[in-house]
């Protein structure tokens, strides 16, 4: 009798213990085609000038405009002669999303670094340094008609895609995990541009309203959907990780103005003192629709914009003007309906604003309560994704192009120059 | 909805052969059973079985232990060697309902008898969603944010295979309890959209208890 209970009790637990589910999924779709980290971190490399082909984030130094080319590299145009721009060269940054630039010092991301590049010297762009696996883990656009297969990031980063026939084994629990986003990086949107040839020694560059990264002083921050990591950039040639700092949910642009870091996320908008830089201090939020809503701030206002549709929440396309003179209250003073807006740049009282398939659109900002009274100009023709206005020359991003205008009279803009995307 | 009404179908037929069992008498020579005599067992005569109990896996899996219930009304085609089918419902992931064939062989023609048994068949859905979660990964268009993505299979059913071993005791002239333990191999399927399909092959303990009729 004991025969009966005994071996089959052994048995029992040894099945136990071995009785995994084993889950498949079998579909076509996106397949990663991997970069090992080593390879990763010997590719950045100057090469000559090649066309715009996927232009992402926009960045202004002295004479020279930095465009992104997504996640491939880094375009440097001569802009000595706004009328004229050179592109002169390219920098292979796999995983580069934005940059920001302070002296002659280019920071930048490629995949999950942080490097720095020498700038001094455009025809002899090097490496300096970099923080190695402190930036999340992203990847290049996908085919979105198919589903992305699951990613191995001990195999390297995902240096592009192929479509195939995927089967992969699945974990058994299948909760939403949010890995945490990654862009790009900004600058001090408001700071003062030097001026002069070449990429000088001093000051801090320019960059979109939809920048990531910024620089204030000597700190480098980058943010993420709900991370923002801190740098020290004392020694601008060898950054150093300070901190990363819980800065909420949905977390899209950063925009920095003298103390104050104003944080353009889905929700609203959050301002933080960084005074002490390695532990922002929180101020005020300002809430608004769900929205991709990007900001700029000057003097007492700042002026957002939400875009509705897609990724980016409900159907509301608007500007907001809110007066940030109690910064720890702030205050819509009125919004205007918008079609689908980008980016937006301001300077004194002239506001530019990517409107989506309305296109480009140049307001008068002097009465904050009337600024749709006050439009100075549209180019409907244009798909733009941001702006730089910078010493009367706007510079913006689109779909099809670099375009420059002359904006020294506000009521007479004109293009200068068209640098053409490769179709 | 057809689902449900066919499972339903399935339940009245195991009530059924049920009713009907009690009504048979099998076997003429049925003796002192409790004793373990040997005793004729009903070689020619229906049976049902109906025994519950769980499927046990690792605890790394999505779920544990489910339940499954199966009734088995068959034929005992020699003394020691039957063969039955059987419905019932499961929840591996969802709701199945198991339609098996059972072929089982007793070791001894006795009232207590240890049995080796194997069923195997196919699990048809119960719930058109299984709430089983697809497991590749989502990102935004952007590329930059990435999440598993809910995808929302429908599930398709799949096979069973069960072999197992088990003792059955009669208490009775026609009535008896059983225990049993078994390995099952299931694989279901699930379709999504376009060519999206999902395979979940379960390897389980089983451990079931049990009456018999005779």
């Amino acid at each position: 009798m004991k025969k009966y209970i005994i071996y089959p009790t052994i048995l029992v637990i040894a099945l136990i213990s071995s009785c995994e589910d084993r889950v498949t999924e079998i579909f076509t779709g996106n397949s990663p085609i991997y970069m090992s980290y080593e390879d990763l971190r010997q590719s950045i490399k100057q090469v000559e000038a090649r066309d715009l082909d996927d232009p992402g984030k926009l960045y202004f130094k002295d004479n020279y405009i930095f465009i992104v080319e997504e996640m491939q590299g880094l375009h440097i145009i001569d802009n000595a002669e706004p009328r004229n721009p050179v592109n002169i060269s390219f920098i292979e940054i796999p995983g580069i999303a934005d940059l920001a630039v302070k002296g002659n010092i280019l920071y930048t991301d490629s995949y999950i670094d942080l490097v720095a590049l020498d700038i001094s010297d455009l025809s002899n762009i090097h490496e300096l340094s970099r923080v190695e696996n402190i930036l999340p883990y992203t990847i290049p656009r996908f085919n979105e008609q198919y589903p992305v297969a699951m990613v191995d990031e001990d195999k390297g980063v995902v240096a592009e895609w192929e479509i195939k026939k995927v089967k992969q084994k699945i974990e058994n629990s299948y909760y939403p995990v949010y890995r945490g986003g990654w862009n790009v990086m900004a600058e001090d949107s408001g700071g003062k541009v030097s001026g002069g040839g070449g990429v000088s020694a001093n000051g801090i560059g320019v960059g979109g309203s939809m920048a990531r990264f910024g620089i204030s002083e000597n700190t480098l921050f980058a943010i993420d959907n709900t991370t923002l990591h801190i740098f020290s950039i004392s020694d601008g040639e060898n950054p150093e990780f300070r901190n990363d700092f819980s800065v909420g949910w949905g977390i899209e642009t950063l925009f920095i103005l003298g103390k104050n870091m104003f944080l353009g996320s889905q929700n609203g908008m959050r301002i933080y003192d960084i005074s002490v830089p390695n532990s922002p201090m929180y101020i005020s939020d300002f809430w608004h629709a769900t929205g991709c809503d990007p900001v700029v701030v000057q003097d007492d206002l700042a002026y957002i914009t939400l875009r509705g549709g897609n990724t980016c929440g409900n159907e509301v396309n608007q500007l907001i003007v809110v007066s940030i003179k109690e910064i720890a209250e702030p205050e819509e003073l009125k919004a205007y309906p918008m079609e689908g807006p980008y980016g937006l740049g301001i300077d004194g009282s002239t506001l530019f604003i990517c409107d989506g398939d309305a296109g480009l659109k140049v307001f008068d900002v002097t009465d904050p309560l009337a600024i749709t009274d006050h439009q100075l100009a549209i180019f409907p023709d244009i798909f733009g994704y941001d702006v730089i206005p910078v010493k009367d020359v706007l510079l913006m991003i689109g779909d099809d192009g670099l375009y420059q205008y002359d904006y020294s009279d506000v009521t007479d803009i004109k293009l200068l120059s068209k640098i053409e995307v490769r179709n | 909805m057809k689902k449900i009404s066919l499972f339903l179908i399935a339940i009245l037929f195991m009530a059924s052969g049920l009713n009907a069992q009690t009504l048979i008498k099998i076997g003429e020579e049925t003796k002192s059973i409790t004793t373990g005599k040997r005793m004729k067992s009903g070689f020619d005569g229906y049976f049902n079985i109906t025994d519950m109990g769980l499927m046990i896996g690792s605890t790394d899996n999505s779920r544990v232990a489910p339940f499954s219930f199966i009734t088995t009304n068959g034929l005992h085609l020699t003394e020691q060697f039957s063969a039955g089918l059987g419905v019932g419902v499961e929840f591996p992931a969802g709701s199945y309902m198991p339609i098996v064939i059972d072929l089982r062989y007793y070791i001894r023609n006795t009232a207590f008898s240890p049995f080796l048994s194997i069923y195997g068949g196919y699990a048809l859905p119960l719930d058109d969603d299984n709430g089983y979660y697809g497991g590749s990964t989502a990102w935004d268009t952007d590329g930059l944010d990435s999440y598993y993505e809910y995808t929302p299979y429908e599930a398709q059913g799949g096979f069973i295979l069960n072999p197992g071993f088990g003792i059955r005791s009669l208490v009775g002239d026609d009535f008896g309890v059983i225990f049993s333990v078994g390995y099952r191999f299931q694989r279901l399927y699930y379709k999504a959209d376009k060519d999206r399909q999902m395979i979940a092959d379960y390897n389980r303990l089983t451990l079931k208890v049990g009456i018999t009729f005779r």
